[in-house]
C-alpha cells in the first residue's frame, strides 16, 4: 500500500445561509453580502484544519453564469433543469467564438481559496446551445480554449486545484468526441500550474472513468453514490490520483465516519494521491447540513491508512 | 357549443394586500376571512375571464410542496434550497413513517365548490413529486416512501374530497420525468394514489427536461384521462401551423402515437415571461395541436403552468388573450 495520507476538500457551489437568502430577496444590491459570506466559508474551512480551501462560489448563480458573463461570444437564455435535480440553470448560448474578458471573473473569486470548480469542457458543450460552431467537436475545443484562459487567470490569482465538474459523461454520448475532449483537457491542463481534477457524478459510466484516466488531467473524482466500490477497484487509473466522492451532497442524512473509512479501505487502490470529497455540489443541501458535512470531511482527512 | 374547454393550471400570484394582512397582527378569524376574500376574488376573476374549469388560484396555499409537507406526519423542514438564481424553496426531510394528519385541502375545496359557478378542478400535489423533492432519512428506498405517501395520504385525501363533491382532480407531478429510469415506479405510485377514485383524473407535468420523451410511452398505463402539459416556453412567437413555426409543440406527435383517446391540456401561455401572447399566436398553437392530434374534442387549452410567477395584471391579460385565441381557433375550424 503506497498511501500515506489522505487529503479532503469539497468542490462546487456551496449553499447560501438562510440569512443571506433573505438578504438577496429584500436588498437591491447584495454583492458585498455574498462576498462576506464567501469569506466566512473560507475561514470556516481553515478553522476545521482543511489544507485545501475551496472557493465556496457563493456569488455563482449557477455553474455556468459567471463564466458566460465573463466571456465575449456567450450569453445566457432560458432555464433548464440541472440533470435530475430540482435546480435549474440558465443555458449558455454561444453565438461567436468565446473569448475571455480579461479580469471579469475576478469579482466571482474568493480571496484565500486554493480550489475552484468549473464545468468540464464536454459537460459545458452538452449543456449549451451552439449557434456558432455547428460542429460539436469544434465546440468542445472552443470551450476548452476558453476554459484554459479562465484556468490561467485563476492560477494567477493563487488557485492550486482546478475541479472540472463532469456529470455529462454519464448521460451524454461522448464516443466520437474523445480526441476533441482530450485536446480541450490538455489545453486546460497546460494553462494551469496545479492539479486538475475531473469529478464524474450523478450517473455511472465506467468507460468515462477509463477515458479520463487516459487524458491530461491529474486526478479522477468518482461519485461513490453512483459507482460501486468493486467498480472503482476495477478502474484502470493509469497512475492518476483518485478523489472519492464519499460525502453525499444530495441527502441531509449524515454519513458515519467509520463507514466512510471502511469504504476507503475496501477500495485499497494503488494510487499515489488520494482525496476524499463530496460527490456533488453541496448547493443541493441547506447550508447548516453542508457545514456539518464539511466537518466530517475534515475529520476523515489525515493519516488514516 | 364551444369546441375547446379552457382551464387554469392552479396558482395565481397572491394579492399584495393579502400578504400584508397575513403578516400583520390580526386574529386568526380575520386572517381566515381575508383568505376567503382572496379565494373568492380569484375564483370569480377566472370565471369572468371565461374559463370552463376553475379553482381559487391556490390563494390559501403557501406553495405546492410546503403546504402538504406541513400536514403530513414524518416530514421535518430543514431549510431552503436553490431552485434557480435567488429563488429558493423550503425543503423537508423524512424522519419517520409517513402518515395522514389532516386533509389540508378540505376546507379550501368546500369553499370553492360552494361559490363556483363553473366546474372546480382541484390541484393536488402528487406522491411521487413529494417524495422526489424531499430528503429521505427514514425509508430504505424511494419507492417505499412514495408508496406510503400515495396509499396513506394522497389516496385518502382524494377519497374525502370525492365524498364532498370533487368531480375533477388535477394531480400535479412536476417531478414525474426528472428520473427517466424511474418511469415504471412513477406509474405504480400514480395509479396507487388514484385507486378507487371515480372523479375525472387529470395530471399536470411540467418542465420535464426531456420534452416528455420519457412520459409518452407510459401514458397508456397511467390511470389519468387528461394530461395538461407545457409547450409555449419552447415555442417561437411566429404565426403559422407548420412544424417550423411551432418548434415547442414537437411532443404532440408522440402524444398522438401513445395517448389513444386521452385528452391533452395544451399549454399556450409561457408563465415565465411577461410577453402577452397575442390571440392569433394562441389560435395557431391550438390549430397546430388539432392538426397533429386530429380530434379537437380531446384538446383543452391552458397556460403552461400556474401563473403565480407573473403579476396579477399580466396573468389576467394572458388569460384574456387565451380565451380570445380559443375563439379565433374555433372560428377557423367552423
Amino acid at each position: 500500500m503506497l498511501l500515506k495520507s489522505i487529503e479532503a476538500y469539497f468542490f462546487g457551489i456551496f449553499p447560501r445561509s438562510e440569512k443571506l437568502i433573505d438578504i438577496t430577496r429584500t436588498k437591491q444590491n447584495y454583492y458585498e453580502d455574498l462576498l462576506m459570506e464567501s469569506i466566512k466559508i473560507v475561514e470556516y474551512q481553515k478553522s476545521r484544519g482543511l489544507k485545501i480551501i475551496s472557493d465556496p462560489q457563493i456569488t455563482w448563480e449557477d455553474t455556468f453564469r459567471p463564466l458566460a458573463l465573463s466571456a465575449d461570444g456567450i450569453s445566457v437564455n432560458g432555464l433548464n433543469r440541472y440533470f435530475e435535480t430540482n435546480t435549474f440553470y440558465k443555458v449558455p448560448v454561444i453565438s461567436s467564438k468565446p473569448i475571455i474578458k480579461e479580469g471579469s471573473l475576478k469579482k466571482y473569486l474568493t480571496r484565500g481559496s486554493s480550489l475552484i470548480s468549473f464545468p468540464d469542457p464536454f459537460t459545458f458543450s452538452c449543456l449549451s446551445k451552439d449557434k456558432f460552431y455547428g460542429d460539436k467537436k469544434a465546440l468542445i475545443r472552443g470551450i476548452g480554449e476558453l476554459l484554459a484562459s479562465f484556468a490561467s487567470e485563476v492560477n494567477k490569482e493563487g488557485y492550486k486545484y482546478l475541479i472540472l465538474k463532469a456529470p455529462s459523461y454519464g448521460n451524454c454520448e461522448f464516443k466520437g468526441y474523445e480526441e476533441s475532449i482530450k485536446d480541450a483537457l490538455s489545453m486546460i491542463k497546460s494553462s494551469f500550474k496545479g492539479e486538475v481534477i475531473a469529478h464524474v457524478y450523478f450517473y455511472k459510466n465506467m468507460e468515462s472513468l477509463n477515458f479520463l484516466a487516459s487524458s491530461a488531467i491529474d486526478v479522477i473524482g468518482v461519485d461513490m453514490y453512483s459507482f460501486q466500490i468493486d467498480e472503482v477497484k476495477k478502474m484502470d487509473n493509469k497512475g492518476k490520483g483518485l478523489a472519492l466522492g464519499v460525502i453525499n451532497g444530495l441527502n441531509t442524512k449524515m454519513e458515519k465516519k467509520k463507514t466512510i473509512i471502511d469504504m476507503i479501505e475496501k477500495i485499497n487502490l494503488n494510487v499515489n494521491k488520494l482525496y476524499v470529497s463530496n460527490n456533488v455540489d453541496f448547493e443541493f443541501l441547506p447550508q447548516k447540513f453542508a457545514l456539518k458535512k464539511v466537518d466530517l470531511l475534515s475529520e476523515i482527512s489525515g493519516d488514516i491508512l | 357549443m364551444n369546441i375547446f374547454k379552457t382551464q387554469e393550471i392552479g396558482s395565481l400570484k397572491k394579492p399584495t394586500w393579502l400578504l400584508e394582512f397575513l403578516r400583520s397582527n390580526h386574529s386568526e378569524d380575520e386572517k381566515k376571512a381575508a383568505l376567503d376574500d382572496a379565494s373568492f376574488v380569484n375564483l370569480k376573476m377566472l370565471e369572468y375571464i371565461g374559463l370552463d374549469f376553475v379553482y381559487d388560484g391556490e390563494a390559501r396555499r403557501v406553495e405546492m410542496y410546503e403546504l402538504p409537507v406541513k400536514y403530513i406526519h414524518g416530514f421535518e423542514f430543514v431549510g431552503r434550497v436553490r431552485s434557480w438564481d435567488n429563488k429558493y424553496y423550503k425543503k423537508a426531510r423524512v424522519v419517520d413513517k409517513i402518515s395522514y394528519v389532516k386533509n389540508y385541502h378540505f376546507e379550501e375545496f368546500v369553499f370553492v365548490k360552494e361559490h363556483a359557478s363553473k366546474t372546480p378542478k382541484i390541484p393536488v400535489t402528487g406522491a411521487y413529486t413529494l417524495m422526489d423533492w424531499s430528503y429521505d432519512e427514514y425509508y430504505n428506498s424511494r419507492e417505499e416512501l412514495a408508496m406510503d405517501l400515495a396509499k396513506n395520504v394522497i389516496n385518502r385525501i382524494l377519497k374525502e374530497l370525492e365524498g364532498v363533491g370533487m368531480q375533477v382532480v388535477q394531480i400535479d407531478e412536476p417531478a414525474a420525468t426528472t428520473h427517466p429510469s424511474e418511469m415504471d415506479m412513477f406509474v405504480e405510485i400514480f395509479n396507487e394514489q388514484v385507486k378507487g377514485i371515480n372523479a375525472k383524473v387529470n395530471t399536470h407535468i411540467c418542465y420535464s427536461g426531456d420534452e416528455y420523451a420519457s412520459l409518452m410511452p407510459v401514458i397508456p398505463d397511467l390511470k389519468a384521462t387528461h394530461f395538461a402539459l407545457e409547450f409555449a416556453n419552447r415555442d417561437s412567437t411566429n404565426l403559422g401551423i407548420d412544424d417550423d413555426s411551432r418548434p415547442g409543440y414537437k411532443a404532440l406527435k408522440a402524444f398522438k402515437e401513445y395517448a389513444g383517446d386521452k385528452e391533452i391540456g395544451v399549454g399556450v401561455l409561457d408563465v415565465h415571461s411577461d410577453y402577452i401572447e397575442p390571440p392569433e399566436l394562441i389560435r395557431d398553437r391550438i390549430l397546430y395541436a388539432v392538426k397533429i392530434l386530429g380530434d379537437p374534442s380531446k384538446v383543452y387549452v391552458n397556460p403552461d403552468c400556474g401563473l403565480r410567477t407573473r403579476r396579477r395584471d399580466i396573468a389576467f391579460a394572458k388569460l384574456k388573450n387565451m380565451i380570445k385565441g380559443v375563439k379565433l381557433a374555433e372560428e377557423a375550424l367552423r
